[in-house]
């Protein structure tokens, strides 16, 4: 299945190829305060390939916390698009389908999860088991 | 008991601390969650009040201004993290609407949220209430 979105003004775009049905998607919502505070759904999918494509205004990366991952916002409407971090050279994301709006996943009710007692090198390995490969053309 | 409820001034800003307002309300509210494209894709929920009841506490110069469409409403957002905390709606061009994501939820005792169809905005806006001072 081929998945696809863009922010508002059009300027990102993101394609996410995954191999599972879009019911079989799991939509999280974290709770931390980035995402709280613009009500980000996120999925990701391990044995898929995300591509983030920023044209026109372009994006910029924020980061937060423990500066571990790049939220990339785009520049000419602010959304947030996805998540993405590097671990042993290889690149992995998250993308924000409420952000990007991604039928059918942007209307689904997040599940809520909890990640805020992580330590470092659990975190890196959770995400470099599920987060999706991905590759950010610019 | 509208227009007896006790106004307070609270604090809110986007994530990375450069914006910050207060922004006077009672403890009990009602909030808007409207499913157009762009409340939709930013996850806002409007605290709507007139321009007195706002103050812009800090960051004006960190706001960048997105238009679209009949360019009425200016969406603001923070450079550097990209919260959109509060901005001129194209419903209340003569107030704020602020994103209550970007309150102390601790600061109310009460939020009713009710929902707004505004991706059909021209055959719902009436629905919207008009400003109070107070």
């Amino acid at each position: 299945m081929h998945l696809t979105g863009r922010c508002h003004c059009g300027a990102l775009s993101a394609s996410l190829e995954t191999g599972l049905d879009a019911d079989a998607i799991e939509v999280r919502a974290d709770g931390c305060s980035f995402c709280t505070a613009r009500g980000v759904k996120t999925v990701s999918d391990p044995h898929g390939k995300l591509i983030l494509r920023f044209d026109g205004t372009g994006a910029h990366a924020y980061r937060f916390g423990f500066k571990a991952a790049d939220f990339w916002l785009c520049n000419g409407c602010g959304a947030f698009a996805a998540a993405t971090t590097e671990i042993d050279g290889r690149l992995f994301g998250v993308l924000n389908v409420a952000g990007m709006c991604v039928d059918p996943l942007a209307g689904r009710t997040a599940k809520i999860v909890d990640f805020s007692s992580e330590d470092p090198a659990s975190r890196d390995a959770r995400r470099a088991a599920r987060w999706t490969p991905t590759q950010i053309l610019r | 008991m509208a227009g007896t409820k006790t106004m307070r001034w609270k604090k809110g800003g986007c994530h990375c601390g450069a914006v910050a307002f207060e922004v006077q309300a009672p403890d009990e509210i009602e909030i808007v969650d409207c499913n157009c494209s762009i409340c939709t894709m930013t996850g806002f929920l409007h605290l709507i009040v007139p321009k007195s009841r706002f103050r812009l506490l800090k960051g004006e110069d960190r706001l960048t201004t997105y238009t679209f469409n009949t360019g009425a409403a200016k969406h603001l957002f923070c450079s550097v993290c990209g919260i959109k905390s509060f901005y001129v709606p194209r419903s209340h061009p003569d107030g704020y609407s602020v994103n209550f994501r970007c309150l102390n939820p601790d600061d109310f005792t009460s939020v009713m949220t009710t929902e707004f169809a505004g991706k059909e905005w021209e055959k719902n806006a009436g629905d919207l209430a008009p400003l109070k001072e107070a």
